[in-house]
């Protein structure tokens, strides 16, 4: 039954013509940055990875924000989970299910992205030899597998904010919000930490230490930099990373369970 | 009868968009100069551009170099306005804040800003953090090296960087005896004999006897100058002053005699009492 739901759940998705236009997009983005490699000076090769992992994030995001959140949000509205929960169907399987199925649609389309990515890094090195730099990609590789890591906790918890949300526009709302401080509250904590002691209030900080534990670190997924000037990477963080990110969404999926089982469905 | 009907929507789009781009350039109010040219703070995009941040250095770089190809300076004197180097300067700044490995923006920051001697300590900061930075770049430490020379008259920091640049990859073997020459001007001629004898320790060790003897001719000439220096030192603790000439040195016996100038020149003493040759340091 789990993989009964998992699968229409990806061909729900892939019926959903968002995907079309987000892969359109990514498409785009990607061909715009063979023809922004040639206003470079130098590290061509660099920009060209930076605008190829920026367009796989931003359209991997797309597809979260208006496909994850919609196709659950509309069971909701449309009551269409009663159709599947009639069955018998046990909830915490409905939602694992749902999950599942969101999972492997993110995972096919990051393999499309990583698919593009590779071919734009690769003709823009065939245009530049001499200036691609020090671009790894086996890096850009690993950088695609830690999108699709951010963006499974970010579906997990657009799964939980619908269940709270009391529309899909607010689930919309609680989720690209979660990501925007997500993805800065390492950069905050690194400032409050290096203006001193003096300049900032203790309140200001205990909030900063506050957001650093309570939302998800997006920036830990973050290996654009490391990908675009081949950085020497620590497997050790990076394994962490990704257990960080696994109990995250294990953690939240739970949470998310729970308060559908106690959901009341009129 | 119903074609014209049709055609209503499209012609009231039609008048939409020739209304609005009509009104569009008489509506927007021309602000001054110095206002049309902003940057933001770099610790405000650091936070707000979250994952993005590499993307927006690029950004930030590309609106830097696209200004410059469309902006010429003023014809007589050559240069920008001081708004618009402060606004080239945080743009470039806001793309090294926002990706610190990037290598184009420090090149602009050397040519555009440092030659023409804007901010030349802030700048030169920057490059030599990207210097820093870039650990296996060789040509960021050359202009840090270069600059703190050249343009800042800080012989310690140039020797510092020029250093660096000669153990990187690519790095050119003249940069080890810029730093040498450095440290020399810049009154540290142990420091340099010391680099010099590693230098020449390397060379060996890698075979590279051509370039060992380059090496071991100048350590030679330096280790001349460091004993007249020593005299002159001695010199200056018996009178108070430098002395004027090298034979008032001999004279007193502080001095066996002077050294033979190993390049064919020979060596004097400038006004202020500094040991310099006849023939230039190489």
């Amino acid at each position: 039954m789990l993989r009964a739901i998992a699968w229409i759940t990806f061909l729900e998705g892939l019926r959903n013509k968002a995907v079309y236009g987000i892969s359109l997009l990514a498409g785009l983005m990607m061909t715009f940055t063979v023809a922004i490699s040639s206003m470079i000076m130098r590290d061509v090769g660099k920009v060209a990875t930076d605008f190829a992992l920026s367009s796989a994030t931003f359209a991997a995001l797309l597809v979260v924000l208006f496909v994850g959140i919609t196709i659950l949000a509309r069971d909701m509205e449309r009551k269409t989970v009663y159709l599947a929960l009639s069955r018998a169907v046990p909830r915490s399987r409905y939602l694992v299910g749902r999950f599942l199925g969101l999972a492997l649609l993110q995972s096919a389309l990051i393999l499309l992205l990583l698919v593009a990515s590779s071919a734009t890094l690769l003709l823009v090195k065939q245009l530049y030899p001499s200036f691609f730099g020090s671009v790894s990609l086996w890096l850009v590789c690993l950088a695609h597998l830690f999108i699709l890591q951010q963006m499974f906790l970010l579906t997990a918890l657009s799964m939980l904010f619908s269940l709270v949300a009391s529309s899909s526009f607010v689930t919309f709302l609680l989720t690209t919000l979660t990501w925007l401080i997500g993805s800065s509250t390492q950069e905050v904590k690194l400032l409050i930490e290096s203006a001193g002691t003096d300049n900032i209030s203790p309140a200001v900080k205990l909030l900063v230490q506050l957001a650093y534990y309570l939302f998800p670190n997006f920036a830990l997924f973050d290996l654009k930099a490391t990908a675009a000037h081949g950085l020497a990477i620590n497997t050790t963080s990076l394994g962490f990373s990704l257990l960080y990110g696994l109990g995250y969404s294990i953690a939240v999926l739970s949470v998310a369970v729970v308060l559908f089982r106690r959901r009341e469905l009129t | 009868m119903r074609w014209r009907t049709h055609l209503i929507p499209w012609f009231s789009a039609l008048c939409g968009v020739v209304l609005y781009l009509y009104a569009l350039p008489l509506a927007t109010v021309s602000k001054p100069r110095h206002e049309q040219l902003f940057a933001l703070p770099a610790n405000l995009l650091r936070v707000v551009t979250g994952q993005f941040k590499e993307i927006s250095a690029d950004i930030s770089f590309l609106n830097a170099l696209t200004w410059l190809g469309g902006t010429r300076p003023h014809p007589e004197t050559g240069r920008y306005q001081p708004y618009q180097y402060e606004w080239l300067y945080q743009t470039l700044k806001n793309s090294t804040t926002l990706d610190p490995y990037f290598l184009d923006p420090y090149h602009l920051l050397n040519s555009a800003l440092m030659w023409d001697r804007y901010k030349e300590a802030e700048v030169n900061m920057m490059i030599a953090a990207g210097a820093d930075t870039r650990t296996w770049d060789y040509i960021l430490p050359f202009f840090a090296g270069f600059n703190y020379y050249y343009f800042l008259n800080d012989g310690d920091r140039s020797f510092k960087y020029l250093k660096i640049a000669s153990k990187r990859i690519g790095g050119h073997p003249f940069y080890d005896s810029l730093a040498a020459r450095v440290a020399y001007k810049a009154n540290k001629t142990d420091l340099a004999i010391a680099y010099l004898e590693e230098q020449v320790r390397q060379a060996t060790l890698e075979g590279q006897k051509f370039r060992q003897e380059s090496l071991e001719n100048r350590l030679k000439t330096l280790k001349e100058i460091r004993q007249i220096e020593g005299a002159v030192e001695a010199y200056q603790k018996l009178f108070s002053r430098p002395p004027v000439s090298l034979d008032e040195l001999t004279k007193l016996g502080l001095l066996a005699t002077i050294p033979k100038e190993p390049n064919g020149g020979s060596f004097y003493l400038d006004p202020d009492g500094r040991v310099r040759s006849t023939k230039d340091l190489k």
